[in-house]
């Protein structure tokens, strides 16, 4: 019936009626688009809040994914009211390069304050709220990623305060310069970082780096002699299906960083404005999983958790370039990429001694990195964004080094003062007990029996925890912490 | 469009109302402003409501004497030579 009525009239209509409608047609695929990738991407948070409450011991699983849950609840504010309007006004730096193409969407700025109209109901705009939907969740993901390294010690509360900067201040004033068609790495140098290798994961581990340095280890972490021991999180299964859920809805994050543009050729975009297809970045990331699983499986021996995190890294590796890389080059690069993901892991656990629980300061940070410096070796000269300015090794080292502090040092200083006022890690005792007893009075597996908790030894070991934590608690006279890089508790 | 309705006419009066006022009217202003207050009001709430969970926690297991290092008992043998 509908059917036949759009028929009807498309026979009568007039050619400007004609242009009129196929007009809003394309508005409102984008805005589906949009939508639909907004929606595939809370599975990634479904996935994060699997993960690592799985990565968790029984007597913190709960306050872990409330972590995760209450990421939403304050990176949505905080972006709705500053971060969204740092990425419309903040493209050119400051003091503002002057390398801008006139091309620039015109009036960005503006529209991205929080009482535009361009920022509420109003029917004559059907795409800048799910845009702006599709970086909020962009926000998520680099609050949370922050969040895996971090479990088992630190205050929920602090978590919210530092998940805020670093989704709303942090990552997108490094998307602003970086990741956006006028911004000033890109306009100037030609830094290409298509599907957000550096602008999201490598800055959310350097952020969570500069975090942990603060933080310091769980109880028992380490042996006076500076051997690192391993924790039994609670089900592993979970870990690994939170991944999967992960890798889900990257399938998302991955579409939702192209722009859509349908009456014009090829009809996608990247964000630099540069063309590209949805089929070439979906071939990517799909061969990069694949890749990135091959690498971490022969690097860690075959271990799960490395194996699937290897696929995480796999992919960061290969998304600055998705948009220009061959399959099979992504093929070989996600290999290395997860390859570089346990070998760096372990070198942050064991050499550095610092404890990050989930490993994603190497999945993410270190690959996030090395994905970038990928795009200076094998896609030099690729013309990049509005300006046409080549991409070079000089232009992504540029972009590096200018990513690298702009994410450490705020994850660094505000989690020192947190520190200095007490209020970054839960006390001793609690963290001894378990968080969920302290948080919320309860423990979340009333049917299951408690059993001992265990503890793995340098030697592979698997001992009873209970005297060990303690012996570490009495050593370290209450205070937890240790200092990163000697091994000796203070 | 459809000559059935006046969407035309309908959409151009509708395009922009939002409760409190239109875009960058003094009702929006004043919205977000209380929006931001509320914001920065939920941190305060969280660190200061999981800063009481987390001390009275800690001060009742420190009370409890569970976590206490045992005393060390020294036995001292004293020989009649």
């Amino acid at each position: 019936m509908i059917s036949s009525l759009v028929q009807s009239w498309l026979a009568q209509a007039t050619p400007e009626e004609l242009q009129e409608q196929i007009s809003l047609d394309s508005q409102i695929l984008t805005e589906q688009f949009y939508f639909w990738t907004v929606v595939i991407m809370w599975l990634i948070h479904v996935g994060f809040m699997a993960y690592e409450g799985g990565a968790s011991r029984r007597k913190n699983v709960m306050s872990t994914a409330m972590k995760n849950i209450l990421t939403i609840a304050v990176v949505t504010p905080t972006f709705y009211y500053f971060g969204w309007y740092i990425y419309g006004c903040f493209q050119e730096g400051w003091p503002k390069s002057g390398h801008a193409s006139p091309d620039v969407l015109e009036g960005f700025c503006g529209a991205t304050a929080p009482w535009s109209a361009a920022m509420g109901p109003n029917l004559q705009d059907h795409v800048s709220a799910v845009f702006f939907l599709a970086f909020l969740l962009f926000s998520w993901t680099t609050g949370s990623i922050m969040s895996g390294a971090v479990i088992e010690r630190i205050r929920l509360s602090a978590y919210l305060i530092l998940t805020a900067v670093l989704g709303s201040a942090v990552w997108i004033l490094d998307a602003a310069w970086g990741w956006s068609s006028g911004g000033w790495l890109t306009t100037r140098f030609g830094f290409h970082d298509a599907i957000a290798s550096l602008v999201v994961h490598g800055v959310a581990g350097a952020f969570a780096f500069g975090v942990l340095l603060n933080l310091g280890p769980r109880i028992g972490k380490y042996t006076a002699d500076g051997l690192s021991r391993s924790y039994r999180g609670v089900n592993t299964h979970l870990t690994l299906m939170g991944l999967m859920l992960i890798f889900t809805g990257f399938y998302g994050f991955y579409a939702a960083c192209l722009v859509i543009q349908s009456t014009v050729f090829p009809g996608w975009l990247n964000i630099y404005g540069s063309p590209t297809t949805l089929g070439a970045i979906a071939f990517v990331i799909t061969i990069g999983f694949a890749g990135g699983f091959t690498g971490g499986w022969f690097a860690s021996n075959g271990d799960p958790f490395w194996t699937l995190s290897g696929g995480l890294a796999g992919v960061i590796s290969v998304s600055a370039g998705a948009d220009v890389y061959h399959p099979s080059l992504s093929y070989l690069l996600a290999i290395s990429g997860g390859m570089v993901a346990v070998w760096s892991g372990n070198y942050i656990e064991k050499k550095l001694r610092v404890d990050d629980a989930v490993g994603a300061v190497a999945v993410h940070g270190v690959c996030g990195f090395y994905g970038v410096l990928l795009v200076g070796i094998f896609a030099g000269g690729y013309p990049t964004g509005i300006n046409n300015v080549e991409s070079s090794m000089g232009g992504q080292l540029m972009g590096m080094l200018a990513f690298l502090p702009l994410a450490f040092l705020p994850g660094y200083v505000i989690s020192w003062i947190l520190k200095k006022v007490n209020l970054l890690r839960v006390p001793p005792e609690v963290e001894l007990e378990g968080l969920d007893l302290a948080e919320f009075g309860r423990d979340f597996f009333p049917e299951f029996e408690r059993v001992p908790e265990v503890i793995v030894e340098p030697d592979g070991r698997e001992v009873e925890a209970a005297p060990v934590l303690l012996d570490a608690y009495w050593e370290a006279n209450g205070r937890p912490t240790t200092p990163v890089g000697t091994g000796e508790r203070s | 469009m459809f000559d059935a309705f006046p969407f035309d006419e309908w959409s151009e009066e509708i395009a922009e109302f939002w409760t409190f006022g239109g875009a960058n009217s003094t009702g929006t202003y004043i919205m977000t402003g209380i929006g931001v207050a509320a914001m920065l009001l939920a941190f305060i709430g969280f660190v200061l409501l999981e800063n009481r969970k987390l001390e009275h926690q800690a001060a009742m297991l420190k009370a409890s004497g569970a976590l206490e290092r045992p005393a060390v008992v020294v036995t001292t043998v004293i020989t009649s030579d």
